[in-house]
């Protein structure tokens, strides 16, 4: 495919024309091309009387009410990235310098609201506009958006939330658009509209998010200007490959809707397995759980089916800006996760972070290599005035789930875990006499990523209730490699058989003892992988939220003896490569209609 | 207390993160600023000076990598604020 400007042929000759574009959301759509029209409210610009600037303040303070509402509901029924631009939105409408300027105009330049707004929006929108940068240029579009929504809530200040920017209405179509506003393309959401093709964006752009979360195919940067796209003629956009083709012939036709039926199948089948156990086909049980960086993830872990919270990252709350958060702050954190979950398992991890990352720079001294550092767990033991209040949190919040656990990071000795469970022990004495409630039986666990813990993970096991591998550090550590390194990240690589071999350890190690283990790290998210992981005898497996419908799908498609005889073959394998290429294999052989799925 | 103080003591901070001082950044500088709601903290690049606690302000900044940037707070609580934004630029702002 050459990336030429191609000059479309003149109407009076259809004959099909495939342009290339930028992929920026991935599917196929089949429609009639339509141009999109702006919103562009009509901006009254009237003179008030010096009299009238008070009532005027007040419709603006009503209308930025109306505003914010309508941003925190848009906020809330998304989720991850997409929710943050509208944060962004959000602060936009908070911010001081803008709120100034606006009641600057309305006061001293006696001006109606609704030009205030837009004057003090367009001052700003300029500014970022002949910015260089490429992300700070988009930001006025931001500001735009915003001064729309607030100039819609000032015209109409009865109608409800949500319903300020007009939806694009009318039959299945592909937009063809210069830009889109965030507000414009949630309204793509059941307007009709299958696919876009935005003049252009970039894959980072809000454009590009929001498509992606509500799976409409887009694509970018056509070979060729938007403005001389026939409007009205059928078209296929394929956002994966990054195509436009003008007036299909019938074979490409029939092909793309095959292509598309395929797609829409398997996204309905993922779906579908939202409800169902992850069971191989012999029966065997594994649990999938999700990983949390933050609270507003856990909308998204339900969605996709997590049967519980296998990792719930508690650094968030420590990276604010704030300073270290007390325990009410953290215990209202994990008091609403662990009822959000009820009765399933949330397991909630110490916190995992060095000193220079915490406020304050608790350590002075610049280490000169953090990730071997004064961190996890030993900065804990180091600082009970930290590790304390956090404890005592998760303890208060353990009487409201009684399958939440406690999991100590970064462990490398047994002592570590005798030291923290004393402090873990008079923390519960504490609670008890203030008569606070917890569960006496909190189930402790640690993370194994310290190849140390690995290989002496039978003296550990005695001392815990469960394991979690995290294979991400125990990789790194083992093949003494960082990953953020270009140089090197090359060689990271979780298949090599020395890290297989660490994980195979520790899980038997668990069973010799009694107790399970669980894979929290990347790996585990990865459905050509994670036959390998059960295979080794891991239990559940916990990961970003969006994989799990692909891991269940893949593994509901094997039974529990080839997943064994995989592990088996991967660890006597000499190189990672051998063993991905046995574990596409078995994909291919049982589930090749995942395979694209799996990388 | 005196009629005419001098000007705030300024810190010197410089851009480490790779992408500059994006949407995230700011809203983090900005998150960290309102925390001390009584004091008067701005970011100045050359001339220009911008309230550390209006995002619009932050973001026409163009803090790009590598820029140097001084930071003042004036009021109750001057120096923790100065402590807790410095520390964001140094730890570039949890971006790796």
């Amino acid at each position: 495919m050459t990336s030429s400007v191609e000059p479309l042929p003149p109407a009076a000759a259809p004959a099909e024309t495939v342009l290339t574009a930028m992929p920026l959301a991935p599917g196929i759509a089949i429609a009639p091309l339509r141009f999109h029209a702006p919103d562009e409210p009509d901006v009254p610009v009237r003179r008030i009387a010096p009299e009238a600037v008070h009532a005027e303040t007040e419709r603006l303070e009503k209308a930025l009410l109306a505003t914010r509402d309508e941003l925190h509901a848009l906020r809330t029924s998304l989720g991850g990235d997409s929710a943050a631009i509208f944060d962004a939105h959000l602060l936009a409408v908070d911010d001081p310098d803008f709120l100034a300027r606006i009641h600057r105009e309305i006061c001293d330049g006696k001006v109606c609201a609704e030009h205030a707004v837009a004057r003090a929006g367009a001052y700003f929108a300029d500014r970022f506009s002949k910015m260089e940068d490429d992300y700070l240029k988009e930001r006025a579009n931001d500001i735009r958006d915003v001064v729309r929504r607030i100039v819609h809530a000032l015209a109409a200040p009865a109608a409800g939330g949500g319903a300020a920017v007009p939806a694009v209405a009318g039959p299945p179509a592909i937009l063809v658009a210069r830009e889109l506003t965030p507000s414009e393309a949630m309204n793509l959401r059941g307007s009709g509209v299958a696919g876009l093709v935005v003049e252009s964006a970039s894959p980072t752009s809000h454009v590009a998010i929001l498509t992606r979360a509500l799976g409409i195919p887009a694509v970018t940067r056509l070979s060729s200007p938007i403005a001389a796209l026939p409007e009205g003629a059928q078209a296929v956009l394929d956002g994966t490959r990054g195509t436009l083709t003008i007036r299909p012939a019938e074979a490409t036709l029939s092909e793309k809707a095959r292509e598309k039926a395929v797609a829409d199948a398997l996204r309905g089948r993922l779906a579908a397995l939202k409800g169902e156990p992850c069971r191989l086909v012999d029966g065997k049980r594994v649990m999938l759980e999700a990983n949390l960086d933050m609270p507003r993830d856990a909308e998204e872990a339900l969605q996709g089916g997590a049967e519980g919270v296998g990792l719930y990252r508690t650094e968030y709350l420590f990276l604010d800006g704030s300073g270290i958060p007390g325990e009410e702050t953290q215990f209202a954190a994990y008091a609403h996760i662990a009822r959000l979950f009820a009765p399933r398992r949330v397991v909630l991890r110490t916190l995992d972070l060095g000193g220079d990352k915490l406020a304050g720079n608790l350590h002075p001294g610049m280490e000169s290599n953090p990730f071997l550092g004064w961190r996890a767990i030993r900065l804990c033991l180091g600082r009970e005035d930290i590790f304390r209040p956090q404890l005592r949190a998760m303890l208060r919040a353990s009487a409201l789930n009684p399958n939440l656990e406690i999991m100590y990071p970064m462990i490398s000795r047994a002592g570590e875990i005798d030291r923290a469970n004393a402090l873990l022990a008079e923390c519960k004495e504490e609670l008890r006499r203030e008569g606070k409630e917890f569960n006496e039986n909190v189930s402790i666990g640690v993370m194994v990523e310290i190849p140390a813990a690995a290989l002496t993970a039978r003296d550990l096991a005695r001392k815990v209730a469960f394991f979690s591998i995290g294979t991400n550090d125990l990789t790194q550590y083992t093949l003494a490699v960082d990953r953020g390194n270009e140089q090197v990240a090359h060689l990271y690589d979780p298949l090599h058989p020395a890290v297989l071999r660490l994980i195979a350890e520790t899980i038997e190690a668990g069973e010799a003892a009694g107790i399970e283990t669980g894979v929290c790290g990347e790996m585990a998210g990865r459905a050509l992988y994670a036959p390998l992981l059960v295979g080794m005898g891991a239990k559940s497996l916990s990961a970003s939220p969006r994989n799990l419908p692909t891991v269940k799908a893949v593994l509901r498609a094997l039974d529990s003896t080839e997943c064994r005889e995989l592990a088996r073959a991967a660890l006597q394998s000499a190189d990672g490569a051998a063993t991905k290429e046995r574990c596409r294999a078995l994909v291919a052989r049982r589930a090749p209609e995942l395979l694209p799925l799996v990388d | 207390m005196t009629s005419s103080s001098p000007s705030p003591p300024e810190r010197r901070v410089r851009v480490l993160n790779r992408y500059g001082i994006h949407a995230r950044p700011a809203a983090l500088l900005v998150k960290a600023a309102s925390a001390f709601p009584d004091t008067e903290i701005f970011i100045r690049k050359g001339d220009f000076s911008v309230n550390a606690k209006s995002i619009m302000g932050l973001l026409t900044l163009e803090g790009q990598h590598g820029l140097e940037l001084a930071i003042s707070a004036s009021g109750p609580r001057a120096a923790e604020a100065l402590d807790a934004l410095e520390a964001l630029f140094r730890d570039k702002f949890h971006e790796e």
